[in-house]
């Protein structure tokens, strides 16, 4: 049970960060001359002040310098001044005395509140237990440095060093303040888009039902950076189209910053640079020449002290890509390609026409793993009906669009990687919405019943998981063993072993001493099964300060554990099981042993 | 590098048989949907 002393300490790590890089972005757009106002002007500057602090804190820990809250709390201060800027003129407030946009942007408000409150809450997200939170307190307990036996801490990870504030204030289950501030962010951007493009009716309610899907509450409120890499790719895409509906150069700029903030996240989304750069090409509005190699070269600038990082951790810049040119780093090509084929079949979709349908399909009705209904029933329902023949830069929009997704679907199908497309299936929606409301009586009573109803389904799931962690803020262990009792079990079995301590496939890295991950999708290194030799897996977990290992087995007394190595390791003498009359449970008939090597 | 369009156009409504059919469309969509909800299995 938290003291209030103690939810203090956590309210604190989770906002001052936030409000620290809000200052900084509304300094960043004063700068800019951004003409945005109201949220839609809080929403850029968020996107520009975490992208800039991302890179000074990488400076600062690369250095091994320190990131305080209290540093962090008057840097939030001196944002105050330019807070004004958000302000709406007078004829543009006017604007917005429409009764039902208002309600519903006052709705998007709480649930924008209780959701940035209950992101405070235990941290039970898979990927955030497994590597996002393990890695940003390696690089918060020393510098930022390459990690043997921790994979990911040599990818990307321009959006996890966002999270160091909180987890240097031991505060780890704030850090996922800063995701909730990103699914605040593509509200606020998809709201004005579509305001623009469809009402200020749609805009409100798609605003809402923004953060109301269920992808908005999975990832806001979890130490993960695809809603990081959503916004900045959807602000990026959006300001390139705005170059080619207004010429405005100050669009190209947003653009560049944000492609260059997407890319610093997660690797995958430098896939955006190419996309960008077709969209201003071929959206009717080629931009001149030297504006255009200026707007590069600024993002080249943004993207290279992580190509610097990459080459001083691994020798490749561009790890784990080029491989035959630069090497493989810490990895090896057969493990790479292992890790590319996960992200590419862990997702099991048919690839072919109808099993494209099938998996748009299963977007919004279906039972699969990392895609079933995440998107909600809108996006399906009422984006079909945004078609109609569109201006030539929509089109190349919504081309270039159609070209990502089937990306997406032949190469990385979990939804979390399409993050930057999702808030245009929102947009869609709004237009398609606006165009049956605005149709008559019937069109505006269908569209209304489909909002309650997906509105009411949303509300229900969300509530009952935000009030879970609203609870769980008083009394995270309950919550927590609750959510992954398996971890929970682990953990006091890792608390026993002597460090470091291995951990198996199916082990989050979030422990309470230093642990191995033996997932060689997570070391990178170590195939710990029957591919490698015993001997040399025994010298490498040596290497790595290994002495003992937590391993789930068959319940029992079998003085085996079943697993290839380990059981080859016990017969020689290499380890010993440690007695433990009662396992803790690794989940179904399996538990959780102790082996101690020697 | 030309004259900027219009920032705000108000989508041209829906008419005729093309409003009957995202009615139908929409309500369709939002049933299936519910029916998913309710553990009816209607894609894998």
């Amino acid at each position: 049970m938290r003291t209030a002393a103690e939810l203090a300490a956590l309210a604190a790590a989770g906002t001052v960060p936030v409000l620290a890089y809000l200052a900084i972005g509304l300094w960043l757009a004063r700068a800019l001359k951004r003409p945005e106002r109201g949220a839609e002007r809080l929403a850029l500057c968020w996107l520009l002040g975490t992208g800039a602090a991302s890179l000074a804190i990488l400076t600062l820990r690369a250095l091994d310098l320190p990131v305080p809250l209290v540093a962090l709390a008057a840097l939030a201060l001196a944002g105050l001044p330019a807070l004004r800027d958000c302000r709406r003129s007078a004829s543009e407030g006017s604007q917005r005395a429409a009764a039902l946009p208002g309600a519903v942007d006052a709705a998007s408000l709480c649930v924008a509140a209780l959701l940035f409150v209950s992101a405070f809450g235990p941290e039970i997200a898979w990927d955030a237990v497994e590597y996002h939170l393990p890695m940003i307190q390696a690089w918060t307990d020393g510098p930022i440095r390459a990690i043997p036996g921790m994979l990911d801490a040599e990818f990307r990870a321009g959006a996890d060093l966002l999270f160091v504030p909180a987890v240097a204030a031991g505060q780890p289950d704030a850090a996922g303040s800063v995701s909730a501030g990103f699914g605040l962010a593509i509200a606020a951007l998809v709201r004005a888009e579509s305001r623009r493009r469809a009402s200020a009716t749609a805009g409100s309610l798609a605003g809402l039902f923004s953060l109301l899907v269920p992808f908005t509450f999975a990832e806001a409120t979890a130490a993960t950076v695809d809603l990081a890499v959503g916004a900045y790719g959807f602000a990026a895409l959006l300001a390139a189209d705005r170059w080619n509906r207004e010429g405005r150069i100050e669009s190209l700029t947003l653009a560049a910053l944000c492609l260059g903030f997407a890319a610093n996240a997660k690797l995958h989304a430098a896939v955006l640079l190419p996309v960008a750069l077709a969209l201003v090409l071929l959206g009717g509005r080629p931009p001149p020449a030297r504006p255009l190699l200026s707007r590069a070269a600024l993002c080249a600038a943004l993207i290279t002290p992580w190509f610097v990082k990459t080459g001083l951790t691994t020798g490749n810049p561009v790890f784990p890509l080029l491989g035959g040119i630069f090497g493989y780093g810490p990895s090896s090509p057969e493990l790479l390609a292992w890790k590319r084929g996960d992200v590419s079949h862990y997702v099991r979709v048919e690839r072919s026409l109808p099993g494209f349908f099938r998996y748009l399909a299963s977007l919004t009705f279906g039972r699969t793993y990392h895609v079933s209904g995440l998107l909600g029933p809108l996006p399906l329902a009422l984006a079909p009906l945004a078609w109609t023949r569109p201006a030539r830069p929509t089109l190349v929009l919504i081309a270039l669009l159609a070209v990502l997704a089937l990306l997406q679907f032949l190469f990385m199908p979990a939804l979390r990687f399409g993050a930057p497309l999702l808030p245009f299936y929102a947009l869609a929606a709004a237009v398609g919405g606006a165009r049956l409301a605005g149709s008559g009586l019937a069109g505006r009573r269908a569209v209304a019943a489909a909002l309650v109803v997906s509105g009411a389904i949303a509300w229900v799931g969300a509530a009952e998981k935000l009030a879970a962690r609203l609870v769980a803020l008083r009394e995270p262990s309950a919550y927590e063993r609750a959510a992954l009792p398996a971890q929970a079990n682990l953990r006091e079995v890792v608390a026993r072993g002597d460090a470091v301590v291995a951990i198996p496939r199916g082990a989050v890295s979030w422990m309470p001493k230093p642990v191995y991950n033996l997932h060689w999708s997570r070391n990178g290194e170590l195939f710990f099964d029957e591919r490698t030799n015993p001997d040399a897996a025994l010298a490498l977990l040596r290497e790595r300060g290994v002495h003992s290992l937590a391993i789930e087995a068959p319940r029992g007394r079998s003085p085996r554990v079943g697993h290839p190595i380990v059981d080859a390791w016990l017969a020689r003498g290499d380890a010993t099981l440690v007695p433990d009359p009662n396992p803790p449970s690794a989940g179904r008939d399996r538990v959780w042993r102790l082996v101690r090597l020697r | 590098v030309g004259a900027p369009e219009p920032d705000a156009t108000a989508p041209e409504p829906l008419t005729g048989w093309r409003r009957s059919v995202a009615i139908l469309w929409l309500a369709g969509v939002v049933a299936l949907y519910v029916a998913a909800q309710l553990g009816l299995p209607i894609v894998r």
